[in-house]
């Protein structure tokens, strides 16, 4: 035997000891094996569903957009105004020279 | 993206609810918001389509402009409007009334839509579609049992339409046509006013009796109270544009018990003024006033207009008088502008509960002063002095150019001013400035004989103000002799 082999041999013992701490012990062993049967079992609704992102995406755009539509369809069914826009207040003005609109004196004196 | 079920599941859950409470709350949500055409088209069941038919009527009946009309009341002595301003043509409001029809079929005409034909036969009635309007009149009584919310409008309304109706076995109280041109007006509002009565009410149709013409332009009053009316006529301004109201020999009709009495409502065409006109302004000492001629005319008459602004330059009153004796035979007359602002008539000293005095502006400075704005008209009067038109019509056409002028201010005094802001003490002060300026001097003399406080003048000082004019006009001599009268008196 060389050397070597012995010194192999001390550097497995002190590696088995220092990894001592990190082994799981036999109770630890059993908690992991009665977790891994209790997921095997897991009910319906724990269960998890992969959902791809395009079908998230797509589902958030529709909810988005339903109202929105909703709303756009609704505001191009109201009346449009019929009617021409009415001039603001133009009064009638009476005087011993006629009858005339406001405007039209204001104007005149404008020119 | 991971997910278990159960959050999956509470997120569609709490979707569908919120779906559920979204769809259940929409209608009210549409309604409240104003979206009644979409109300009525996903919800038309819901407990708030009959009130979003309303909602939708009264909106669409508020696009023609509430009242909807825009009525002109001319009777002999007075004047009023209905609406100042109103776009809607016929046609416009024909779509409202098409929209409105078709929302009662659509919906059926029950208690809930009264409203709706109530407005629908507003408009049908400011369409002059009178059988229409009657039929929903009717219609919208058969609920005013239940409710009083169209009140006294369903009452006149109905009666005004129902009463165009001619009652063969009846004699009329009044009867009449009334015509534009010599033409006779179909569909033309006509109403009387108690010519004892004080006041007017505006727009007529609540308190005076009312009818309508027929196409023949007759109207016909039945049951009056025996007594004195005036004749008012309701016509669009179009109708009137270029037209004035021809004066009749007499101003009211009399009605009496079992006879027929006869008035008849004519508008002539209005006597054209050319010029001045359009603002323009009048440089110089002659203004020359033109006017087309018109048929049948002896003479014509001139009128002057004086146009009162407040400070914002707002209309807010003016006052019309004649502007000389003169009676032209001809279409232009020109007139010195020295000679009609030396023309100062007796204007009078007015004093108001808080003592603010106040002078007729004219009265102080003339017909017509420097800085001035005025209108302008024309009459004209036959061989027997009646009176066949004037130009004081109706300005109401697009091309109507008023006949508006400017004095240049050029010659203004401060006083001028002063007198226009009714600074009176200071305009003393200002034309005592001016030395021995006829002008000044006749302004000075009017406020100094009349006082430009609560208190009285004096003559005397006015007097001594006359004395320094150099050229005295006839209405200085004459204010002369009249204060000297007065001097001389115990």
């Amino acid at each position: 035997m060389s050397n070597d082999f012995w010194k192999d041999e001390r550097l497995g013992e002190r590696l088995r000891e220092e990894m001592n701490e990190t082994l799981f012990s036999e109770k630890m062993k059993k908690a992991v094996v009665v977790r891994a049967r209790e997921t095997s079992k897991r009910s319906f609704w724990t269960r998890e569903l992969t959902i791809p992102i395009p079908v998230v995406a797509l589902a958030l755009a529709a909810l988005i957009a339903v109202p929105l539509f909703g709303w756009r369809q609704a505001a191009s069914l109201e009346t449009k105004p019929l009617t021409a826009e009415r001039q603001p207040e133009d009064r009638l003005i009476v005087s011993g020279a006629g009858v005339f609109y406001e405007s039209q004196l204001n104007k005149e004196e404008e020119r | 993206m991971r997910i278990t079920v159960r959050t999956l599941a509470g997120m569609l859950a709490t979707l569908v609810l919120l779906f559920w409470i979204g769809y259940s709350q929409l209608p009210s949500f549409l309604y409240h918001n104003g979206y009644q055409e979409a109300l009525l088209k996903w919800f038309p069941k819901s407990e708030y389509a009959k009130p979003a038919i309303n909602s939708l009527a009264y909106e669409l009946y508020d696009q023609t402009g509430f009242d909807g009309d825009s009525y002109m009341f001319i009777y002999p002595v007075g004047w009023s409007s209905s609406n100042s301003s109103n776009t809607v043509s016929i046609e416009q409001r024909k779509a409202v009334i098409d929209k409105l029809e078709e929302l009662l079929d659509r919906y059926g005409r029950t208690p809930q839509t009264a409203d709706v034909s109530f407005h629908l036969a507003k408009l049908y009635m400011w369409n002059k579609d009178w059988d229409q309007a009657e039929r929903l009149y009717k219609e919208v009584k058969q609920y005013q049992e239940s409710s009083d919310r169209w009140g006294l409008e369903l009452e006149k309304f109905s009666a005004i339409v129902e009463s165009r109706k001619m009652q063969p076995d009846k004699t009329p109280s009044v009867e009449g046509v009334i015509r534009i041109d010599g033409n006779p007006v179909a569909d033309a509002f006509v109403y009387l006013v108690d010519a004892e009565s004080n006041g007017y009410h505006s727009p007529p149709y609540y308190d005076y009796p009312m009818t309508i013409t027929d196409e023949q332009g007759r109207y016909r009053f039945y049951d009056q109270e025996p007594g004195d009316y005036y004749v008012g006529v309701g016509l669009l301004p179009e109708q009137v544009a270029g037209y004035h109201l021809a004066q009749t020999a007499e101003k009211t009709v009399s009605v009496e018990k079992e006879t027929a009495s006869h008035y008849n409502v004519d508008f002539a065409p209005q006597l054209k003024a050319i010029s001045p006109a359009s603002g323009d302004v009048i440089e110089g000492n002659e203004i020359t006033f033109q006017w087309e001629p018109y048929a049948g005319a002896d003479y014509y008459q001139l009128y002057i207009t004086t146009i009162l602004r407040d400070e914002g330059g707002k209309y807010v009153g003016s006052t019309t008088t004649l502007l000389t004796d003169q009676k032209h035979t001809g279409t232009t007359a020109s007139l010195k502008l020295d000679e009609l602002t030396a023309r100062v008539y007796e204007g009078g000293k007015y004093v108001d509960e808080k003592g603010n005095v106040e002078f007729d502006t004219q009265g102080l400075l003339g017909m017509l002063y420097p800085g001035g704005e005025f209108i302008w008209s024309v009459e004209a009067y036959d061989s027997g002095g009646r009176k066949l038109s004037s130009s004081a019509g109706y300005y109401l056409g697009e091309d109507a150019l008023a006949p508006l002028f400017r004095i240049s201010e050029k010659e203004r005094l401060e006083g001028d001013r002063l007198i226009l802001e009714k600074r009176y003490k200071e305009a003393v002060i200002a034309y005592e400035r001016e030395g021995d300026n006829d002008r000044a001097l006749r302004v000075l003399a009017k406020l100094t004989e009349h006082g430009v406080t609560e208190a009285d003048g004096d003559p005397e000082k006015a007097l001594a103000y006359l004395k320094r004019i150099k050229k005295p006009n006839a209405g200085d001599l004459a204010a002369m002799e009249r204060l000297q009268a007065e001097h001389r008196e115990p």
